[in-house]
């Protein structure tokens, strides 16, 4: 299964990822509405969260509506189902409920953040 | 766009709120940040009022590029009158605070009042909410903001907050945000104090707005590829500020015991290369490439930096080349909320003229640590010093040696080293500030022959005005240089707001800027003859190093001055002359 690794060596925390994820699944620029998020924690200490395609997938059996699912392309939330309740978000939070309140975003591998970080810091990893 | 063209006015006497329209003149004449800030100080300000009373407000300003996705455009602008110089004062800190603040759909927020008891603003969004603060009162920095984000319990969320040298009122206290990332001069974070304002917490979820997406991703690109190909930047990115540290040494301007000597004989042990061997994690601004800080962690010593102000300040200053002791030092003044250049620059005094008393004698360390909590808790001495530099002076006796203008500070460069940098600090608008143009680099490459004080002087001018503008755009100086050095800024602003910027109009906008921070400090009573460096500066040489016996002296001041003036369109008192303000279309907001 592939997942959107984070090298934490290499992580500024600059938060370029969160725009550039933002601008390519929602076409606007809004870090909420982000499927990758760095947080700072303290002084000098960052947080990182992104879905790593887990192996026990908390946020499947979470779903009321069955809206996350497993399979060929890995765990992926199916958008027609979502109705954004957030029971997802409540379990992992490496799933983030949009600001609207409407959908879980969770990440794809889709790539966009990974040639935008000027660390190196993403990629895509088997 | 890239503007939601809406002020967020906060009362604190009567815990309310409400939105209004910023007039469209301000986004014209002024761009944003530090420039619409201005505007609004000089219009809401009335002459003579006390920093630390009701009537005095506090101004958060953002600025189109914040939130978007420009780098290095992570910076937030804070205007109010300075309870340190008693005049004109903006102050600007990196972090994340910025790009949060904008995507609540606020420009610019206006505090005004004073709240009854310690409070917590929270913005979120269009939403306002006054949190009772009373447990938070005395607390340190640090805690603070951790205790804030618990309270809130989002993630997301971003603090700014003063310590207890905030609440103590000390006319030098600082605002932090992000932990450690400082709006440190002239006393912020006592207006903030003043106010029982403990912290300001925001988190914007909307869109930013961008006129057209497409081309400013392309614009961007543009931006990132003159960021990456400045060699500059390559070393900034590395090492960060300290990097100056060996340099200033060896060209002889380092403020070593309270700026008489201008060199040491080696730096070594607080150079970049020392520093760099402390850092445990390379931190960033939002949307920052350069990613220039440095954080440093030993125990419970944590903290972006020391930066090369601090360092000098508190290094050289005060006779100490120990980089641990230096963290420590910069540390305490982050945990309290002081300002570190101002601090350094009142220590080196007091510990250069013995007035530390007996326990002056003792070990450094244990010295500046109790001066450092003494001025913040306002015990013995201490109470006399958080009252700033020059009221301190007095007290003591020892105004001859108290490296100021206008009240602030020194910065660590010897302001002998040269006329630029004499005339930088005479001038700037919030008093001794070094970020308003930086001729020293220029002066050191030999780019004006040695009697060319007038060129010196045009370039002190005009970067000023395009300082002014980078600083109402807002983007970091580290990233682009300071001023408008190409089209990209200009680029990067009309395709996001869809208006039509040039530099040309830029430039115009910061010379408004500081004809508008001018008149400001006129109708506060500076004149002609607040516009010196201190009599040591002029009278004493310095007394080592390769700038050894060189003053600045009254006289080479003076012709700088009405030069100055002459090139701003200002009386020989220093007033913007009529013509001057109808050139600029700015006299009937005055
Ligand atoms: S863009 Fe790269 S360095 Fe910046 S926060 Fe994201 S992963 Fe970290």
């Amino acid at each position: 299964m592939s997942y959107l690794r984070i090298d934490k060596t290499l992580c500024t925390g600059c938060r370029i990822c969160e725009a550039a994820c933002s601008m390519a699944k929602e076409g606007v620029v809004n870090r909420a509405k982000s499927r990758i998020r760095i947080y700072r924690r303290d002084v000098i200490k960052l947080q990182y969260l992104v879905c790593v395609q887990c192996r026990n997938p908390v946020c499947i059996s979470a779903c009321p509506e069955n809206a996350i699912i497993h399979d060929e392309k890995g765990i992926r939330v199916i958008y027609d189902k979502c109705n954004g309740c957030g029971a997802c978000t409540e379990v992992c939070n490496r799933v983030f409920l949009s600001p609207e309140g409407d959908k879980a975003l969770m990440c794809d591998q889709c790539g966009a953040c990974i040639s935008a970080c000027p660390e190196n810091a993403l990629s895509i990893r088997e | 766009m890239a503007r939601y063209h809406t002020l967020l006015r906060i009362n604190l006497d009567s815990q309310s709120y409400k939105q209004e329209e910023i007039p469209q003149e301000y986004e014209k004449k002024f761009l944003g940040g530090k420039g619409i800030g201005t505007a609004y100080l000089l219009k809401e300000i009335k002459q003579g009022i006390d920093p630390l009373g009701p009537l005095n407000k506090f101004i958060i300003s953002t600025a189109p590029l914040n939130g978007t996705t420009a780098p290095a455009s992570s910076r937030i602008e804070i205007v109010t009158k300075s309870p340190l110089t008693g005049i004109y004062l903006d102050c600007n800190s990196g972090g994340h605070f910025a790009e949060e603040l904008k995507a609540t759909g606020n420009d610019v927020v206006i505090f005004e009042g004073v709240s009854g008891k310690p409070v917590v603003i929270y913005i979120h969004n269009n939403k306002v909410s006054f949190i009772d603060a009373s447990n938070l009162w005395g607390m340190h920095i640090y805690e603070t903001e951790n205790k804030v984000r618990q309270m809130l319990g989002e993630p997301g969320v971003r603090v700014m907050s003063i310590g207890p040298a905030g609440e103590n009122l000390v006319r030098f206290a600082s605002i932090s945000n992000d932990y450690s990332r400082n709006a440190a001069r002239g006393g912020s974070g006592a207006v903030l104090g003043s106010k029982k304002i403990k912290a300001i917490a925001v988190r914007g979820t909307r869109d930013i707005p961008i006129a057209d997406l497409k081309n400013f991703i392309k614009a961007v690109k543009k931006a990132n590829k003159i960021i990456f190909d400045n060699p500059w930047v390559a070393e900034q990115r590395q090492y960060g500020t300290p990097r100056s540290v060996a340099p200033v040494n060896m060209n002889g301007l380092m403020p070593v015991n309270n700026f008489t000597e201008g060199q040491l004989p080696s730096v070594n042990s607080i150079d970049e290369k020392a520093f760099e061997n402390l850092t445990v994690q390379r931190l960033s601004c939002g949307e920052c490439p350069v990613a220039c800080a440095k954080g440093y962690g030993k125990g419970k010593i944590e903290l972006e930096g020391p930066e090369y102000e601090t360092i000098g300040l508190f290094g050289p200053n005060l006779g100490i080349l120990d980089p641990d002791l230096i963290a420590e030092f910069n540390y305490y003044c982050n945990e309290y909320g002081l300002d570190t250049i101002s601090a350094g620059s009142l220590l080196g005094a007091v510990l250069a003229t013995g007035k530390a008393g007996k326990e002056g004698s003792g070990k450094k360390r244990y010295v500046v640590l109790k001066l450092l909590r003494d001025i913040t808790f306002r015990k013995g001495i201490g109470n006399i010093l958080a009252e700033g530099l020059k009221s301190a002076g007095r007290e003591l006796g020892i105004s001859y040696f108290i490296p100021q203008v206008k009240g602030m500070g020194i910065p660590a460069y010897d302001p002998r080293c040269s006329e630029g940098t004499a005339l930088v600090y005479m001038t700037a608008d919030r008093g001794a500030c070094h970020l308003r143009s930086w001729p020293l680099g220029r002066e050191l490459a030999g780019v004006w022959d040695a009697d060319d004080t007038d060129g010196r002087v045009k370039f002190v001018k005009e970067q000023q005005d395009e300082k002014a503008a980078e600083e109402s755009i807002i983007v970091c100086q580290f990233a682009y240089g300071i001023g408008l050095l190409n089209d990209i800024l200009p680029e990067m602003v009309s395709i996001s707001t869809g208006e039509n910027w040039t530099l040309k109009k830029m430039r115009l906008a910061g010379e408004r800027i500081w004809n508008l921070s001018r008149i400001f400090n006129l109708r506060e009573g500076i004149t002609r003859d607040d516009d010196y460096l201190p009599e040591k500066f002029a009278k004493e040489g310095i007394k080592k190093g390769p700038l050894k016996g060189k003053v600045m002296s009254k006289s080479k001041q003076d012709y700088m001055l009405d030069k100055y003036y002459e090139f701003r369109g200002w009386s020989k008192n220093g007033a913007p002359l009529e013509s001057t303000l109808k050139r600029l279309e700015i006299e009937d907001l005055i």
